[in-house]
């Protein structure tokens, strides 16, 4: 029987800043089309985790194999699109449309000197309906709510027809409908086999909706299948550090 | 057009063709296009003014400005090297400015000093040294000014036909790359996620602004070249509209600027450089005045209804 390779393999991760390990000596796989949580308190390293996992910051010690690719190869990382915290990087007043956005999607997916085919524009339509959002295509991106910018930014990852979607905290600052709302696309998302890998805070969000965990706290807490985590000691774990754990990390 | 603007604009006073045509066949001219000098500024100022807005959109977005502005007075080295090396001063200033990017960018790295620091240091220390240096040039007689504030109306044919090429090659480098640095623009950390090579982009859009800095020193000079990058931008972004809108919008601005700052440099004898300037800037008042009346108007009428 041929041995599947993982859509994300951990080996031996560490990663210490300014002196300080934010996590040590960790390995976990991630299967191909799972549905998977990073969960853990404030400062437990998911941020960290997610921006090593993406190539975005070099490990310490350890490497990362994307789909059985370094993460530090074009090849592996075109498989990848990336939704950050409440819109990362993007100024505020940043004079773009939704289609400009969207579109945008398919930079990583073309050679420089490639202008965009029909077979682009296709795949950028179907971007748009399955975020509902084609109505917004001609509205400025800073104008519109926390909601539909998420919406928006998950349609560019989109667009890049990734093989595995991370997101950071992307319901985070969304009203319930919104958060339902976005969930539900995440749904329909991995339904079609593509592999999801979100931070969140909320544990009742997990048990709704992944089908597996990563629990971070500085170094792995639990890695599994989601059944086995929510039903154990690990959450109690994870969120109550012990007294001498306390005062070790807050002085 | 009145018949004001008509006799301020036109002159019937020189004969278009000496081909068959009547000797006494005069065509209306207009005065400002009689002379050489005027029609080679038109030429370099209408290069400058697409090629400016077109890597100043991506410098503005990024709140780059103040990198923009520190090369721009790093040129000015680089204009007293090529006097005293006697080579055109176009290219001496992109290479200067080119130097100025690498060690910027080396400093930041070895991450002795901040940022604001490294860009501080950079922006006057360029300035005063390319003051020194033309001060000692051994013929003396090199007029700063025309450097500090542009001399348009000086440029030579051949200057011209260097900013052509250099224009062109700006705008042919931006139109191929010009989906990589929406994308760094917006997200550079979602651009190098998906695979694009940040760091070569972002070296590349540096050493585009160098180009567009050294085409424009004789047009506005070095205090006022990041000025027409960013200005007409600014001017453009007021109508909250989407990038390619925004950039089409900031063309139309900077070459009514470079267009209005000429014909009033010859007509009211104005600094060539300062005048253009001075209009993006009343451009910009007149969009954010329009911005204001109209287009909250119509946006507190559309939540209203």
């Amino acid at each position: 029987m041929p041995i599947e390779i993982p859509a994300i393999e951990a080996v031996g991760l560490s990663y210490v800043r300014n002196g300080e390990p934010l996590f040590h000596d960790f390995s976990f796989t991630v299967k191909k089309g799972s549905y998977t949580a990073v969960i853990g308190p404030n400062g437990g390293g998911k941020t960290t985790l997610l921006r090593v996992l993406l190539g975005l910051l070099s490990p310490t010690s350890g490497s990362v194999h994307l789909f059985g690719k370094s993460n530090t190869t074009r090849e592996a990382r075109r498989c990848v699109g990336y939704v950050s915290q409440r819109g990362g990087l993007i100024e505020p007043t940043f004079p773009a449309t939704t289609q400009e956005m969207v579109t945008s999607g398919r930079t990583q997916r073309l050679a420089f000197w490639n202008r965009l085919g029909s077979s682009d524009r296709q795949i950028v339509e179907e971007a748009f309906d399955m975020m509902h959002i084609s109505h917004l295509r001609h509205r400025v991106f800073s104008s519109l709510s926390g909601g539909e910018r998420q919406r928006v930014l998950l349609a560019r990852a989109l667009a890049s027809q990734p093989d595995l979607l991370i997101l950071d905290e992307p319901v985070d600052g969304l009203d319930p409908k919104s958060r339902e709302e976005f969930y539900e696309a995440l749904r329909h998302i991995n339904a079609q086999g593509k592999t999801i890998l979100f931070v969140t805070h909320d544990v009742h969000r997990l048990a709704k909706e992944a089908d597996s965990a990563i629990c971070l706290r500085h170094e792995l807490v639990c890695h599994g299948a989601k059944a086995c985590l929510i039903t154990g000691t690990q959450l109690h774990d994870l969120y109550h550090p012990t007294k001498s754990e306390f005062i070790e990390h807050h002085g | 057009m009145s018949e004001y603007a008509l006799r301020f604009f036109m002159a019937p006073t020189r004969r278009i063709s000496s081909k068959g045509e009547s000797p006494n066949a005069i065509q209306p001219m207009p005065t400002i296009f009689q002379y050489d000098f005027m029609i080679r500024a038109f030429e370099a100022g209408l290069i400058l003014a697409i090629v400016a807005p077109t890597i100043g959109i991506f410098f503005v977005v990024r709140r780059y400005s103040a990198i923009a502005d520190t090369l721009a007075h790093v040129s000015l080295s680089g204009v007293a090297g090529g006097l005293f090396l006697g080579i055109s001063t176009v290219w001496s200033a992109l290479i200067a400015c080119l130097l100025a990017i690498l060690g910027m960018e080396r400093l930041r790295e070895q991450r002795i000093l901040s940022s604001d620091t490294v860009v501080s240091l950079f922006l006057f220390g360029g300035l005063a040294l390319g003051v020194v240096l033309i001060g000692l040039h051994p013929a003396g007689g090199v007029n700063v000014a025309n450097y500090l504030f542009g001399s348009v109306l000086t440029v030579s044919q051949q200057t011209v036909g260097q900013i052509a090429i250099m224009g062109i090659a700006v705008c042919l480098l931006a139109g191929i790359l010009w989906r990589s640095f929406f994308m760094i623009s917006l997200d550079e950390d979602v651009a190098a996620a998906g695979g694009l090579p940040v760091r070569f982009l972002n070296r590349t859009l540096a050493v585009l602004g160098a180009a567009v800095i050294a085409i424009s020193i004789n047009v506005v000079g070095v205090l006022l070249i990041g000025a027409l990058m960013v200005i007409p931008v600014l001017a453009a972004e007021q109508f909250r509209l989407g990038f390619r809108s925004t950039w089409m919008i900031s063309l139309g601005l900077s070459v009514c600027s470079v267009v209005f700052g000429l014909t009033a440099s010859y007509y009211v004898n104005l600094a060539s450089g300062a005048s253009i300037v001075l209009s993006a800037i009343i451009l910009f008042l007149i969009m954010m005045g329009f911005n204001k009346i109209f287009i909250n108007t119509i946006a507190n009428t559309q939540k209203r209804t």
